[in-house]
């Protein structure tokens, strides 16, 4: 019986090929829309792989100073003395990093100069994040504790810088410093692991960095769980409490707040640095209407095509109910035919949205994206769309097989 | 005509009705892409106020701020005799302009294309009228070294030492937004705070400066002197055009001979530029992909749901043939009427979109200049893909002959 259906429904979708072919795109363009979104807000705000432990982590990207006097108030980076004194001495974090931001630095070849960005880390940056090393090893503590001009590379600049060559043991000269590559590194694209190259933090040029109490670094701060983040805020308020500023003329006051990823976006999207509250549950908020706004187009356009359908095809409802088919049977065979269109789509959207992340992490349009299809998201976004395309499809056609077959026959339009 | 086509829309209300609000729906969201990349390209074209090209910037590192403490008590015990000793600025201006390469040296309180920001809040001394604004103190030598024009007014230069009100230069937006009823030149500004005694006069106006580079939002700015006895920070150089890195060296040591004990971090200002950026593109880079992406979706699902609504109207128009309607005039009656059910779904949406701009929730991100330009670009777009859609069917249609059409199926 079940065979019989799908024949039909194939037959049908052969019949009219232009309606199937732009059934299947939009189902198939929906789910790939909504799969290359949600799995770029994946790895924005909760991601795998590099900064898969961001579930138990926090991170200290800004200090604002404030002068209490006059009312004036700065927004910086911080300082590394700022991290090793106040942040790192945390009892409930289990690790703490102190980690530079991107700096474009000038590479030295014979014949050529890159610019590119580096950053200069901790040694317990390499542990907090999981780097996938491709090639070599990642600076160890002992390698940060004695200033070894050592260097690991993403897997892109390697092969920009060195070709073919293997690139761990070469010799560098970057920002007029010799370093020796040691590591590569697969590319990445997150928040804190996002550069071309990383060195250790001792090799500045100068140890001054170790006194600075605002500069260009940023602190990751790793707890045991997700439970601790309270317990972190709380030890943190209370170490800043009488900070005193190296210019206190200026500044008299310190806020600092350690942030989830979505706290940090939210934020800084929205602003809100000098409240403890990060303002998440508004960008969650806006972020979910946005979503829902978008997917409403698809749903409406689901609805439209296929309502339209069933009203043409009201004379072949007419011809089979006059042959002798029940109701029963249209319904199945409607139903049979909305799945199986939806899954062929389904199907479809998963292959695109492959193909098209595929192409989006090789062509470099967005650096380093390195991302996942979400198979959740995918169930989810199949289940709407066989929901909308049975409540478009199958209601129609049950209420013209309820018509009598002579006023179906003559097009239920009129 | 018209009333006749409108007849023909409204006998199919429930059909249409579905219709416009999935254009409806189309064109807030071609509204929202035109209105973010609008704001974006403007900001980017928007004047910083800065030249990065041949700037460089010198990041001071290890003074001590006790120093700074002596410095006015020093002062006004040797104002009678200036010559006693040489400020420290003074003396980094000399030492650097003994290379012939340096042009010009200033110092600011502050890097540029840089992730740090100073904001304070001032008030108009006369209404109490205050604005959060940012800050940035610079030297007198700043404007021209930064190739930062003052379109009214005057900069900062060594007559202002001990001044009664402290001179400061405000950009365009402040000078708007604080003075919109008089020049702003020669009034005075005091901080929010009640227990501040100091104040501020306007000598100046500058079209803007903004301290992060081309993305940053637009706000109000002010520009406060840097006192020539205060202990330098940042220095800013303009060099001779082709001057490559390795000047550093000799910066170097013309730096360590005023002060050997500190530290100076050189950088051109365009590398400084360059990080910030890389950096701030990516999220803006992930943003125009998305877009693609949701304008496709878009323009495919109006595409097959118009294809469809002309195509079932085959035999009708075929009939309209039959009885002698050119092929024009089916193209005319099928782009009017788009064109007439674009404008219902369009008109309610402008209705919806124009709260946003009308009630202010987006601020400057949505100004009236910004709707209008995304409002007539969605439009358009709307406008032109619709019709599209609509067309090729109705190009299929007139070429059927009436017989054809009539018993298309």
């Amino acid at each position: 019986m079940l065979k019989n259906y799908l024949l039909i429904a194939w037959r049908v979708a052969l019949q009219r090929k232009l309606f199937t072919f732009i059934n299947l795109l939009c189902i198939s363009l929906t789910l790939l829309v909504l799969l290359v979104v949600t799995a770029l807000l994946e790895n924005t705000f909760a991601p795998s792989g590099v900064e898969g432990k961001s579930h138990r982590m926090l991170q200290v990207l800004t200090m604002v100073s404030l002068n209490k006097e006059r009312g004036g108030r700065r927004h910086s980076p911080l300082g590394y003395q700022l991290i090793t004194d106040y942040i790192k001495p945390l009892p409930s974090a289990e690790l703490v990093a102190a980690v530079s931001m991107p700096e474009s630095t000038a590479v030295y070849q014979p014949g050529r100069v890159t610019d590119l960005l580096l950053r200069r880390a901790d040694a317990a940056y390499w542990q907090i994040l999981d780097f996938q090393v491709l090639q070599g090893r990642v600076p160890s503590a002992e390698d940060v504790a004695n200033g070894r001009f050592v260097l690991v590379l993403n897997q892109s600049t390697a092969k920009q810088l060195f070709g073919e060559q293997q690139a761990v043991g070469q010799p560098l000269n970057v920002g007029g410093q010799q370093f020796e590559v040691i590591g590569v590194v697969a590319d990445v694209l997150q928040l804190n692991s996002f550069s071309d190259m990383w060195a250790p933090v001792t090799t500045y040029p100068s140890t001054e960095y170790q006194h600075q109490q605002s500069g260009q670094f940023s602190a990751l701060i790793l707890t045991r769980s997700a439970a601790d983040f309270a317990a972190v805020r709380q030890e943190l308020a209370m170490a800043i409490q009488g900070f005193q500023f190296e210019d206190p003329v200026r500044w008299q006051e310190l806020l600092l707040w350690a942030d989830s990823k979505l706290e940090f976006f939210a934020r800084n999207l929205l602003g809100n640095q000098q409240q403890a509250d990060a303002g998440a549950m508004s960008l969650i908020a806006v972020i979910s209407a946005l979503m829902l706004l978008f997917m409403l187009i698809p749903a409406l356009n689901l609805v439209n095509l296929n309502t339209g359908r069933m009203l043409e095809r009201s004379t072949e409802i007419g011809v089979r109910k006059a042959f002798g088919a029940s109701r029963r049977q249209l319904l199945w065979q409607f139903l049979v035919e909305n799945l199986l269109l939806c899954t062929v789509g389904g199907l479809l959207g998963l292959l695109l949205a492959a193909g098209a992340l595929a192409w989006l992490e090789q062509s470099g349009v967005i650096p380093y994206l390195q991302v996942n299809i979400n198979l959740t998201v995918f169930g989810l976004g199949l289940l709407i769309s066989l929901v909308f395309g049975l409540l478009s499809g199958v209601i129609p056609a049950w209420r013209i097989a309820k018509l009598d077959p002579v006023v179906a026959l003559k097009g239920a339009r009129s | 005509m018209m009333l006749h086509l409108l007849k023909l829309v409204w006998q199919r209300k429930s059909r249409h009705l579905l219709l416009s609000l999935e254009i409806l729906l189309a064109f807030m969201v071609v509204f929202a892409l035109c209105a973010t990349a609008g704001h974006y390209y403007r900001l980017f074209h928007l004047p910083t106020g800065l030249v990065h090209e041949t700037r460089w910037q010198i990041m001071i590192e290890g003074q001590k701020f006790e120093e700074l403490s002596q410095n006015p008590l020093e002062q006004t015990a040797t104002s009678g005799s200036s010559a006693a000793v040489q400020p420290l600025m003074a003396q980094f201006q000399r030492a650097l302009q003994q290379i012939p390469a340096v042009q010009q040296v200033a110092f600011t309180d502050m890097l540029l294309y840089d992730l740090s920001n100073q904001s304070n809040t001032f008030q108009r001394a006369d209404t109490a009228q205050s604005l959060d604004v940012n800050m940035i103190a610079v030297s007198d030598d700043f404007f021209q070294s930064a190739g930062l024009p003052l379109i009214a007014g005057r900069g900062f230069h060594a007559r202002d030492n001990g001044a009664v009100h402290q001179p400061v230069v405000i950009d365009e937006r402040m000078a708007a937004s604080l003075f919109p009823d008089r020049d702003p030149i020669g009034q005075l500004l005091r901080y929010d705070e009640a227990n501040s005694t100091e104040s501020f006069q306007v000598v100046g106006v500058v079209a803007a400066l903004r301290t992060q580079g081309e993305l940053m939002g637009l706000a109000p700015t002010l520009i406060t002197r840097l006192p020539e006895q205060s202990l330098p920070t940042i220095l800013f150089l303009q060099l001779a055009p082709g001057t490559d890195r390795g000047i550093e060296q000799q910066l170097l040591q013309q730096l360590k001979q005023v002060r050997s004990d500190w530290r100076y971090k050189i950088e051109p200002l365009s590398q400084k530029r360059q990080s910030m950026l890389r950096v701030q593109m990516i999220p803006l880079l992930i943003l125009a992909v998305l877009s693609v992406f949701l304008l496709s979706m878009v323009a495919f699902g109006l595409f097959g749901v118009l294809w469809q609504h002309t195509s079932q109207r085959i035999p009708e128009l075929g009939l309209r043939r039959a009885i002698g309607a050119t092929s024009t005039d089916i193209y005319w009656q099928i782009i009017a009427e788009q064109l007439l059910l674009n404008l219902v779904a369009v008109s309610v949406g402008l209705l919806l979109l124009v709260q946003l701009p009308l009630t202010g929730v987006l601020g400057e991100h949505l100004d009236w200049p910004l709707f209008g330009v995304a409002s007539l670009g969605a439009m358009l777009i709307i406008c032109v893909l619709s019709v599209l859609c609509a067309l090729y069917p109705a190009w299929r249609a007139s070429r059927f002959t009436p017989t054809e059409a009539l018993h298309y199926e």
